[in-house]
């Protein structure tokens, strides 16, 4: 049998063992290792910490900003949640003229950069209702930003739950609102969960847009991940400010954890009540109340998320053109440049770790791998990306470039996306393909590359579009690296704090017309599979 | 043509042992059946002999020669799991050169094996055609002429005829083992379906959580299973308790003669099909009277809920043999002494399937 040596290779366990142990320490060292030295760190400089603590402007300013970010992202989430899950429904079960082109423009929002997405909302709410509030514009603004998040989320979660039981619901009785209470949501309810916790984690760790927006609307005051941005931004870093920063990132960490794995538990012990009927309930089934229903949550959808978003599109009637950014082409390069290094590298390193993990579940160690990716897409990104920068330059002080370093923090956050849109496609495929083309005589590598590679393609293009759109708009973990990176998004921040609105707005109809182009992509792959 | 050996082979899922054990000898050109509940390890049977699951023990043995450390894609036996596994993104012709192309053969010599093979399974005009433009029995060619241009001649069938509809499985079911004749192949067919068993199997392999039970031809298994889970699982069988005593068998108050030398306590089984029914009064040994309670008709054949002495017995007659007999009447039942199958009592504790027969009658 003429077999290559690579092929050859495949087949030997040692190899493939040492190929599995270097991309889990990739992911380790990478994605876990630097929060736990920020932790490490902060143990080290003990005796310092009272220079921060003992501050009370920068402690003032942390409880300030905590309470601040906790209360939005708190409220963005209940807001989300009762908009989205009327809107979900009707995208889900009725046909209307234009419901495609609705349900794909909702997606643009994820797609946008969020420092443009906060020009262009903070924009709208000022002309339009001259919002001044910080806490609500800034409320508007993650409303935006994460309402396609729960949109999604909760779409997929409804369709999962089979229209028998409705049926068999409506059949023994039940009005259709009555069946959506105690059959629908209750069966759809760890769906309707992960969509609060990924909303809240957004709104939590949303930096760029927010700064661009509190500076528009000319407050001082600031969420967790700005005041970390603002300290970063001093220029003569001194120890003190490092170590509020790290204090700050480490609170950040520690608390969004504890609030959403809390959150997690708590919720999924609630029983939604199911032992009570109430008369109303027949009457709100009926039509003055359910088009009053589908008005309400497709006017939010529009007016709300929608128009707001893409508002800087008209900008050109309000402000003059003073002429092409200079500085956006290079920005956008640099940018470019490290989505495209970030999603090589969570290439590479990303299809492994989700064939170990989607294929050994049993096995202990994979299930810790599995509930480890999870946590860079709760912690907030700025916190993250400090943690990185602090290990990168202090811990490994091994002089890495600005450029690598942003690279390896877009990473930390950007693979656990990829990772899953892998394992979900590796689940959907039948391991009996697999098998086969072994009893057929294909060897494991040659069976990974014509059987498994081409099924979970689909799945492999979407992660790799998502992670490359993520990194593309990412702010917060590319400012806690270097606070004045010359990257698309951090380049708009900067214009829009140098009151350069112009500038700003050309940028952002740029990039919204990349993001929707990378969109439109990101649809066709997924209607191919 | 392959034999097949299986020493001791046990094969365990975490705690879950799912293969106990297990000895089994194939002959060579033999169409072996492996028979048996849901959860019995019929498919881990198949997938530890291509080596798809690691043993804990044993060894596997082909024509002679030890394959238990051999990886699947040098073990040269044809799989065909449950659903055929055609491969989705190639089409029919990308699906039956896969094994060849795999193997490393010649360019020129893949395409001839191809075309011949295609040839056979009569799908020569569908090479181009997608597995989910194929019918359920052209899939199953396809998936039969896949493995067989891989050059297997021991081929695993895993239920291959459950995602057909009833007239269509009675049909493929025949033409599967002519056409595994024809070609001098060694086939192990796993099903759950009795029927399906006794009618193609050359040999049946019943087996039961993990363990091989019983084993021998369709005519053994029916007329003289040796485990009472064999008269439960293949063919029907009417089960009472009785207590046996110098080749009588007393269940309540009745009294069946029976060739099996057992005493005391047992569990009797009698086969559905060879409870005779007489609309006079018969002369064989072991004739009674009996009460026609209910009639249940299944087109050739018919079944009769029958009460004797308050005992109920179920019958199964061809329908013409007993054309004209009503519910309430009174007819003669004679069964064969060597039909009264006897087994230790203890062995109902094993099988809580025919206890609840038992409580069901």
């Amino acid at each position: 049998m003429d077999i290559g040596p690579i092929e050859e290779l495949s087949s030997n366990r040692i190899l493939r063992t040492a190929w599995y142990s270097i991309v889990v320490g990739f992911f380790l060292l990478f994605v876990l290792i630097p929060p736990i030295y920020l932790f490490a760190y902060l143990a080290g400089s003990f005796d310092k910490l009272p220079l921060v603590l003992n501050n009370p402007e920068i402690v003032k300013d942390m409880k300030s900003a905590m309470s601040l970010s906790y209360a939005i992202a708190a409220t963005v989430t209940l807001i989300d949640l009762i908009a989205a899950l009327p809107m979900a429904w009707i995208l889900l079960k009725k046909e209307f003229r234009l419901k495609r082109f609705l349900d794909t423009l909702l997606d643009l929002p994820m797609a946008l950069p969020t420092s443009a997405l906060g020009f262009s909302v903070a924009m709208f709410w000022l002309k339009v209702a001259n919002l001044r509030s910080a806490f609500w514009a800034v409320v508007a603004l993650h409303v935006a930003m994460s309402y396609p998040y729960m949109l999604r989320t909760l779409i997929a979660s409804l369709k999962a739950v089979k229209s028998q039981y409705e049926i068999a619901a409506r059949t023994l009785g039940a009005h259709p609102f009555t069946v959506a209470r105690t059959v629908t949501l209750p069966i759809a309810k760890p769906g309707i969960i992960a969509g609060c916790i990924l909303c809240f984690a957004k709104s939590l760790s949303e930096t760029g847009g927010t700064a661009v927006t509190l500076s528009i609307i000319g407050v001082l005051e600031r969420t967790g991940p700005v005041l970390i941005k603002t300290w970063k931004s001093i220029t003569e870093q001194t120890e003190v400010f490092i170590l509020a920063g790290g204090i700050l990132s480490a609170i950040l960490i520690i608390s969004s954890l504890v609030a959403l794995y809390s959150f997690k538990v708590l919720a999924s012990r609630w029983k939604i009540p199911i032992k009570r009927i109430w008369p109303w309930e027949k009457r709100i089934s009926r039509k003055p109340f359910t088009s009053i229903r589908d008005f309400f949550s497709v006017f939010f959808s529009i007016f709300v998320v929608l128009i707001p978003s893409i508002f800087i599109a008209l900008f050109p009637l309000w402000l003059k053109v003073e002429g092409l950014p200079s500085g956006l082409f290079s920005a956008i390069w640099n940018s470019v440049l490290i989505a495209s290094i970030t999603t090589v590298i969570n290439l590479i390193t990303g299809v492994p770790l989700s064939i170990l993990i989607a294929r050994s579940r049993s096995s202990v160690i994979t299930s810790i791998l599995d509930a480890l990716v999870n946590i860079p897409l709760i912690v907030p990104t700025t916190a993250l990306g400090f943690s990185i920068s602090l290990f990168w330059s202090r811990g490994v002080a091994l002089g890495l470039s600005d450029l690598t370093v942003i690279s390896l923090a877009h990473i930390s956050f950007t693979q656990p996306l990829l990772v899953r849109n892998v394992i979900a496609s590796l689940e959907q495929l039948d391991p009996s393909l697999e098998d086969t083309a072994r009893t057929l005589g294909a060897n494991p590598l040659e069976t990974f590359r014509k059987i498994t590679f081409p099924l979970i393609s689909p799945g492999i293009v979407a992660g790799t579009i998502l992670s490359f759109t993520r990194s593309l708009g990412e702010t917060g973990a590319t400012i806690s690296v270097v606070p004045i990176a010359h990257t698309a998004p951090v380049y708009i921040v900067e214009l829009v704090s140098k009151r350069a609105y112009s500038v700003a707005g050309i940028s952002c109809i740029i990039l919204l017309l990349i993001s929707g182009i990378l969109l439109y992509a990101l649809k066709r792959t997924g209607r191919g599979s | 043509m392959p034999r097949v050996e299986l020493k001791g082979v046990t094969v365990r899922y975490g705690r879950k042992i799912a293969l106990d054990n297990i000895d089994i000898k194939i002959k060579s050109g033999d169409y072996a059946i492996v028979a048996g509940p849901t959860g019995a390890g019929k498919t881990t049977l198949l997938k530890a002999i291509c080596g798809l699951v690691p043993l804990v023990k044993g060894r596997i043995i082909v024509n002679g020669e030890d394959i238990t450390e051999v990886p699947p894609e040098k073990r040269g036996i044809g799989y065909l799991p449950q659903g055929y596994a055609l491969f989705p993104h190639l089409d029919v012709w990308g699906n039956v050169t896969f094994g060849p192309t795999s193997r490393g053969w010649d360019k020129s010599d893949v395409e001839v094996i191809a075309r011949r093979i295609l040839n056979m399974v009569g799908l020569i005009e569908r090479a181009d055609a997608y597995p989910h433009e194929l019918s359920g029995g052209m899939a199953q060619r396809v998936a039969l002429g896949r493995a067989i241009a891989s050059g297997a001649d021991l081929i695993l069938l895993d239920e291959p005829l459950s995602a057909l509809d009833v007239m269509l499985r009675m049909i493929l079911r025949y033409e599967i083992k002519k056409m595994a004749k024809a070609l001098n192949l060694t086939v192990i067919h796993v099903t759950h379906d009795q029927e399906e068993a006794m009618s193609i199997g050359d040999r049946i392999f019943l087996l039961r959580k993990g363990r091989v039970l019983e084993e021998g031809s369709p005519e053994e298994l029916f007329k003289s299973p040796e485990n009472p889970f064999t008269a439960y699982f293949i063919g029907e069988s009417n089960f009472f308790i009785g207590y046996a005593d110098n080749g009588v068998v007393r269940i309540d108050d009745l009294e069946l003669r029976s060739t099996s030398r057992l005493r005391g306590e047992v569990l009797v089984a009698i086969r559905t099909r060879r409870v005779k029914i007489f609309m006079g009064k018969g002369e064989t040994l072991n004739s009674i009277r009996a009460r026609v309670e209910e009639i249940r008709f299944f087109g050739k054949v018919t079944k009769l809920l029958l009460n004797v002495n308050g005992l109920r017995i179920i019958s199964e007659m061809p329908t013409l043999k007993i054309r004209g007999l009503k519910q309430g009447e009174i007819v003669f039942i004679s069964i064969d002494p060597m039909d009264v199958l006897l087994y230790e009592l203890e062995t109902l504790e094993e099988y809580p399937e025919i206890k609840e027969v038992i409580m069901n009658s």
